[in-house]
């Protein structure tokens, strides 16, 4: 299967489009199987329920994830304050080694919204510290403005609220992102429910797509793993091969050469 | 009669022990833990035994291994000299107005992984009829029928009763691995024979075989124990909840255990702030009654589990290991017993869950 072109995110090339959680799944086994099949060379995983121990002898759930030989993204998940993000952030540096950060700061409890305000100043915070900040944030143009000249160069809009399922539900203010921040890299992270979601968000321009839901509550994770990773590229190929404009009077695929033309005006 | 060591006492070890002495044989028991058992998982847990339910949120698998065991419980529990009590009207899976999408999922699942008329759905007024102070908070429930809980602390009250008396049981330090030449050493050190004298040794530690088992984690979980005088559910109680479900299980004299939480840790610190809030809302909003509980135990403890989550029997060139009961050690312990004494017993019968062992 033709695979859509390289990427570049921070100082990593990558081939895979799909960043990918570790969360919700009946066992590691079924987790690393659906991991396998997604075919993601990122995987996200949040600090406070995988823990690496100091020593890191025992610990078999961690050493699961690093055999995996995928860059790991950890995260912010469940912060409500820049500084607990910081915090959080700052040990996750120093126990997973990557300087790499999905930053989730969140704002509400109960569709766990990300608190743009506190994202930005814990995102200055942590570039200041040389982290290499992937921000999880709303689809708002000035907030995403904001965190590209805080010096970001990925951004993580989300689709709908973490866990929904409801796919983009604001397109139009994701397009305005592909359009108004073109140099920027763009992953839409969160509401992703169904392949299709992701092909409209691939469709749309966007560089990748981080998701955990999805496939860790399909029926069978590793099949819909598989699902997501071809749809992935499939998306990016035709954002690649150029999608071809909409209009509105039907026009033959075949042609028609001894019909002369403008027959229904004659 | 055989000779047999069984190293380890929590509940797989003393279910074991106790299953060869049934039938006959002469049992030694070495373990770290004191008799009563307070440093094992199995002391600790809500002592569930809940096929469907626990299948719903892992395979259609751990329904057929704890309907075996279903089958085996009472029977068991029968042979005791004291009675332990064993509840198996059900369990009931409910789920707040705000978590109803959660309920859906679970619906969802439950279709997928068990075969049809494995739960029936209650509306407020059928609920009522299960669970009167169920049905002011809920409007509706599942309710999987086949489903038990047993008091855990009784068994291991009666299980040392009985083992301390029919067998040589020794305590020892932690053994952090065994090989052939430990075990010659720890058989000589408490038992002054060689290991070479046993039919058999069985591994049963749990957790603290991590040294031997490769792919062997650990998986921490919080429970509370309440006595609640207001409260009397007759049921096992699941309440639906986007992290984890809480269970509630029912114990003698209006006691109950609340656990939830499955934590990829080997962390055996006490309860968190966090999850003692959590369990403690969650108690709160099943009925206002257990407002004026008072709380009897909140207790951690780590699960041994494999990659699959799945229980195994490995034969090692000194002997057996019966690991990988994960938060099922209720639900699985007496069917794969049963099997691995079938095995010990050159297969008399067919193995049943053999797909799982190393042997």
């Amino acid at each position: 299967m033709q695979q859509a072109s390289t990427w570049q995110v921070y100082d990593q090339t990558l081939q895979s489009r799909l960043f990918i959680g570790t969360a919700l799944y009946s066992s590691p086994q079924v987790m690393m199987d659906a991991i396998k099949a997604s075919g993601s060379q990122v995987i996200t995983l949040s600090l406070r329920r995988q823990t690496p121990t100091k020593s890191n002898s025992g610990d078999q759930f961690w050493q699961l994830i690093q055999s995996l030989n995928c860059h790991l993204l950890p995260n912010t998940a469940g912060c409500y304050s820049a500084k607990e993000a910081v915090k959080t952030a700052r040990l996750a540096r120093e126990l997973f080694q990557t300087d790499w950060v999905k930053l989730e700061v969140l704002g509400d409890s109960y569709n766990l919204q990300p608190d743009p305000f506190a994202l930005l100043e814990a995102t200055k915070t942590l570039i200041a510290e040389g982290f290499k900040v992937f921000p999880y944030c709303t689809d708002d143009l000035v907030l995403c403005q904001k965190l590209a000249d805080l010096g970001c160069e990925v951004l993580m809009p989300w689709g709908a609220p973490i866990g929904t399922g409801k796919g983009l539900i604001n397109p139009y203010a994701l397009e305005t992102l592909r359009e108004r921040l073109p140099e920027m890299t763009l992953l839409v992270d969160a509401g992703i429910g169904k392949p299709s979601d992701a092909v409209q968000a691939m469709e749309l321009g966007y560089d990748g797509i981080l998701l955990n839901t999805a496939v860790a509550e399909a029926l069978e994770p590793s099949l819909m793993a598989t699902a997501f990773s071809q749809a992935i590229n499939a998306g990016r190929l035709a954002y690649e091969a150029g999608v071809m404009p909409e209009r509105q009077q039907a026009k033959p695929s075949t042609p028609t050469l001894d019909q002369p033309i403008w027959q229904q005006n004659v | 009669m055989k000779q047999y060591l069984v190293i380890g006492s929590g509940l797989i070890g003393r279910l074991l022990s106790w299953r060869l002495t049934q039938a006959g044989h002469q049992v030694d028991i070495l373990s770290s833990d004191d008799k009563q058992g307070t440093d094992s998982a199995g002391h600790v847990a809500a002592a569930m035994i809940a096929p469907a339910t626990e299948a719903v949120s892992a395979e259609a698998k751990v329904n057929e291994i704890g309907l075996q065991s279903l089958q085996l419980w009472p029977q068991w529990l029968a042979e005791l000299p004291e009675q332990v009590f064993y509840r198996d009207q059900g369990t009931l899976v409910v789920a707040h107005a705000g978590d109803k999408a959660e309920m859906a999922r679970y619906q969802r699942r439950a279709d997928h992984v068990l075969t049809k008329h494995s739960y029936q759905t209650l509306d407020r007024q059928q609920l009522a009829e299960q669970e009167q102070d169920l049905a002011d908070n809920f409007e509706n429930a599942m309710l999987f029928e086949n489903e038990a809980c047993l008091d855990n602390r009784q068994l291991y009250k009666s299980l040392t009763k009985i083992l301390d008396k029919a067998c040589n049981w020794q305590q020892c330090a932690a053994i952090e691995q065994i090989t052939e030449s430990v075990l010659e050493q720890l058989c000589q050190q408490h038992f002054s024979k060689s290991a070479d004298g046993y039919d058999q040794v069985i591994d049963c530690r749990g957790n603290g075989a991590k040294a031997d088992i490769a792919d062997l984690r650990s998986v921490r979980g919080e429970v509370i124990r309440v006595h609640a005088p207001e409260v009397s559910f007759k049921h096992c109680i699941r309440l639906m909840h986007p992290r984890y479900p809480f269970y509630l299980a029912p114990r003698p004299n209006n006691e109950y255990v609340l656990g939830a939480t499955v934590v990829e840790s080997d962390d055996r610190s006490p309860v968190s702030v966090r999850s003692g809030l959590e369990l403690m809302s969650a108690l709160y909003s099943l009925h206002k009654g257990f407002g004026e509980a008072r709380i009897l135990e909140m207790a951690s403890h780590c699960r041994p589990g494999l990659t699959n989550n799945m229980p195994t029997i490995k034969r090692k060139t000194w002997g057996f290991q019966l690991n990988g009961f994960y938060r099922h050690g209720y639900l699985f312990g007496p069917a794969i017993i049963n099997d691995f004494l079938n095995i010990l017993d050159n297969n008399t019968q067919p193995v049943m869950f053999g797909e799982y062992y190393d042997i």
